[in-house]
């Protein structure tokens, strides 16, 4: 309760008090003990339902709008008022003589009560019906603004001005309304529009549409009683009935209000009734339409369920038993199968089933005539399966047919891409149990549910290939580090070098490593392959290689042919590694180098390119002594100005949109167009060829380049 | 991209793989299985014909190595033939020429293993 509710019930129970004090004294000093609707009493009545009309309107709002709880409160009321109106009588008729007559004085008709007890039994009468038809008039505003549409307002306007003009014409009139006659004409016109505004209002049942047949049921009998209750009362306070006449001596208007309410509550419930007695032969029907829209608006849960698959399938499986109202289901998903062979009865991997009120031993009972397992039916035919009467189908097997538990099964394939991932099945005790209906509901069913079951794998998937990603970027990053950060230079010389491969990570490898004072260690790699088994390879090429080269020899040769047998040993039969290998003597630009069945040397002098290609078979090919027999190793001294280009074969293979390869002759270009440029220069002037020659940003192949630079630039 | 296929024929014990096409990392498991397929019929003298090959990569080598031992050791080999000039570079970087024996032609090839098994009866 909040303040200004307490403001609102405050003001109505001291007006209340107030009046009855009022009416107390008055009735003491008064001579003829008849009450007078004067300024005062009026005044006061007004403030008290006013302020209980409202604090009640306000204290019911919060509430969940239930329809039939209202007409409950309605019947509750009504009830109310009737058992006061039984003990007022009986203890009038018993303990006190009470009766209110009507009195003629100087001002007309007056009431009054004949005793003090009386008065009493008025006052408290009056204010428990006023009371009683606040709570229905609030119960009753409710209901009408239930199904709120566009008119309802308006006609509830309607009533509200013409019910209140005839509540206030009619106290006029009983108060001999100044002398004017034409004002009992005007009530009777007020009161015909507040009838006709009443029976417009009373429409307010289309919620009763909605309502389960047992709800219907309910409500009819409510209806009815608050119908009958109300009748009696508007007949009762209507009538020269005491109650009619204490409500009247108690105020005019509220003997108008109450009734006026009570006629709006007959009507009301009177249409209730009719309404609900014309919905009730369709309620079974529609209950079952209805619980077909809620089941299948449930299968949204479907959809938030697909990151767990044993909650889909449990969920699958309840949703199809409230869906078709079968006494058992079963589901089962056929997991991994061999999808190229979409053979029905191919091996099946695995199967994962959601059981609900049958067992798997139950389910293995059930076989088909030829002895297979009932699901083979399913599974040939491809489409859903209807055994309408289990015992008389010959498609069964006859122990089959004989056990009596189950009537009626329906088998629904679920597939997807059009292969049969599983099997949905809903079985009930009773033959025939399923119409077309059911049928149809439970094949739209079924298609969501493979809906779902493909969204949960494809999330399942695309969850493992994200992490993929996440440790292919490590490889990569961790790869990355396996190459020279930093690479060594001299005023005698200059290196550049860049790797890049054609996925996260690649097969190509290079290294510059000083020997010692005065030798540099140069290499160019390339595993066979491409991606992760090459990056592997590629790492364990660097170890073997930083290994074996040490200051104890500047033959390339030797160093190759150390590095071929544990290669040969530790890699597959089908990877083997190309390799250049070059010494630099940096005191005296005098370069041996050695080819592992790589791409040729580039040599660039004075602007001319020479191919160096000693001979050589890749590592890793042949453990025998062929690898060391073709091997060679050459010498070249180097001449300030000189350019050496060692690459991967992902540079000459690069290939444009027309499937030509970049090849040699334009390496050669792209390598003597810079020939006074830094080694960096001329690395990045290659690069930017062969990029433009692919009109691509990525490579297909790993791509790796290295350019030294010999002596000051000329 | 281009495609590539591997046509199998016998030429009298001899079994004949024709290429086509682009032979890479992608390509290669079609090899592998053609491959797999002459030793699960036990041939072991097996001729790779090249004519319409237009590219190998490494990878498409590297089946060439996976299969040789098993086949060797069985008394047979993998012969290859008509090649063209840039295969056969690609070839000839990696020293493949010391491990296999290459042909000009088709016929050159089946002979070879034809006077084989005519010594051996």
């Amino acid at each position: 309760m909040n303040n200004r509710q307490r403001i609102f019930l405050t003001v109505a129970v001291s007006a209340l008090l107030l009046d009855t004090l009022y009416l107390f004294i008055h009735r003491a000093l008064s001579a003829s003990g008849a009450l007078q609707a004067d300024l005062l009493h009026t005044t006061l009545i007004l403030f008290a339902f006013a302020g209980g009309g409202i604090y009640y309107y306000r204290a019911s709002m919060g509430e969940e709008e239930q329809p039939m709880r209202l007409i409950g409160r309605l019947v509750i009321a009504a009830t109310l008022f009737m058992l006061v109106i039984g003990i007022t009588q009986l203890a009038a008729t018993t303990h006190f003589t009470v009766t209110i007559h009507s009195e003629v004085t100087s001002d007309g008709d007056v009431l009054a009560p004949s005793s003090f007890a009386a008065l009493v039994i008025t006052i408290v009468l009056s204010v428990i019906g006023g009371v009683c038809a606040l709570m229905v008039f609030s119960s009753l505003t409710r209901l009408v603004f239930l199904k709120r549409k566009k008119r309802t307002r308006r006609n509830f306007l309607l009533l509200l001005i013409s019910g209140g003009t005839y509540i206030i014409l009619d106290f006029l009139a009983d108060a001999n309304g100044f002398g004017l006659r034409s004002i009992e004409t005007f009530g009777i016109i007020a009161y015909t529009i507040t009838i006709i505004a009443i029976l417009i209002n009373a429409f307010h049942f289309s919620w009763i549409l909605l309502l389960s047949r047992r709800e219907k049921l309910i409500n009819l009998m409510l209806t009815l009683l608050g119908f009958t209750l109300f009748l009696i009362l508007t007949i009762y306070v209507n009538n020269e009935s005491e109650t009619a006449l204490a409500l009247r001596a108690y105020h005019p208007m509220l003997q108008s209000f109450v009734s006026t309410v009570f006629e709006f509550a007959t009507a009301s419930m009177g249409i209730g009734f009719a309404g609900t007695l014309l919905h009730l032969p369709t309620a079974r029907e529609f209950d079952r339409k209805k619980m077909e829209i809620s089941s299948l608006r449930n299968l949204s849960r479907l959809i938030t369920q697909v990151f767990d698959f044993d909650e889909l399938m449990t969920t699958t499986t309840h949703l199809a038993l409230e869906v078709s109202e079968g006494d058992a289901a079963w589901l089962e998903i056929f997991t991994s199968t061999g999808r190229a062979n979409s053979g029905h009865t191919a091996m099946r991997n695995g199967t994962r089933t959601s059981l609900l009120n049958i067992t798997n031993d139950d389910i293995a009972l059930l076989r088909t005539s030829d002895g297979g397992p009932l699901r083979q039916l399913a599974l040939t035919t491809g489409g859903p399966v209807l055994i309408q009467d289990l015992a008389s189908d010959l498609r069964l097997d006859v122990k089959t047919r004989d056990s009596r538990s189950i009537g009626t099964i329906l088998m629904l394939p679920l597939s997807s891409h059009g292969d049969i991932i599983g099997l949905l099945n809903v079985t009930k005790q009773e033959a025939y149990a399923f119409d077309q209906d059911a049928m149809n509901v439970l094949s739209a069913f079924a298609d969501m549910v493979s809906v779902a079951i493909e969204n949960s794998n494809l999330i399942r998937e695309s969850i493992v290939k994200e992490r993929m990603q996440q440790e292919l970027l490590v490889a990569q990053e961790m790869q990355r580090s396996l190459l020279p950060q930093q690479l060594p230079h001299s005023s005698r010389f200059e290196i550049a070098a860049r790797s890049l491969p054609a996925f996260e990570v690649g097969g190509d490898y290079f290294d510059v490593m000083p020997l010692d004072e005065t030798h540099l260690g140069v290499v160019v790699g390339d595993v066979s392959g491409k991606g992760v088994s090459a990056a592997l390879y590629m790492a364990q090429l660097k170890g073997i290689f930083q290994a074996l080269t040490s200051a104890d020899t500047f033959s390339t040769r030797d160093i190759l042919i150390r590095m071929n047998t544990p290669l040969c040993l530790s890699m597959e039969r089908k990877s083997f590694i190309s390799l250049l290998y070059a010494i630099l003597d940096t005191q005296n630009g005098v370069l041996t180098y050695s080819r592992a069945g790589h791409c040729p040397l580039l040599h660039v002098r004075n602007g001319q390119a020479h191919y160096l290609q000693p001979g050589g078979m890749a590592l890793g090919l042949d453990d025998g002594t062929r690898f060391s027999d073709t091997l060679r190793e050459e010498q070249l001294k180097l001449e300030d100005g000189d350019i050496l280009v060692m690459y991967t074969d992902g540079i000459t293979e690069a290939r444009n949109p027309q499937d030509e390869e970049f090849q040699y002759e334009r390496l050669t270009r792209s390598a003597t167009a810079k020939v006074n440029g830094s080694a960096g220069e001329i690395l990045d002037a290659i690069i930017a060829d062969v990029h433009t020659y692919s009109a691509r940003a990525d490579a297909e192949d790993d791509m790796t380049l290295l350019v030294l630079r010999w002596g000051g630039r000329v | 991209m281009s495609e590539f296929t591997v046509g199998a024929r016998q030429r009298d014990a001899v079994s004949v793989l024709e290429l086509k096409g682009y032979l890479d990392a992608h390509t290669a498991p079609e090899l592998e299985r053609a491959f797999q397929a002459q030793l699960d019929e036990q041939r072991y003298d097996i001729v790779v014909n090249f004519k319409d090959l237009s590219y190998i990569s490494s990878a498409g080598l590297g089946v060439l190595m996976q299969f040789i031992e098993d086949v060797r050791k069985n008394n047979g080999d993998i012969k290859l033939c008509n090649m063209s000039a840039r295969v056969y570079n690609v070839f000839d970087l990696l020293g493949f020429p010391m491990l296999y024996e290459i042909f000009d032609e088709e016929d050159e090839a089946v002979k070879k293993f034809l006077n084989k098994t005519g010594n051996l009866t």
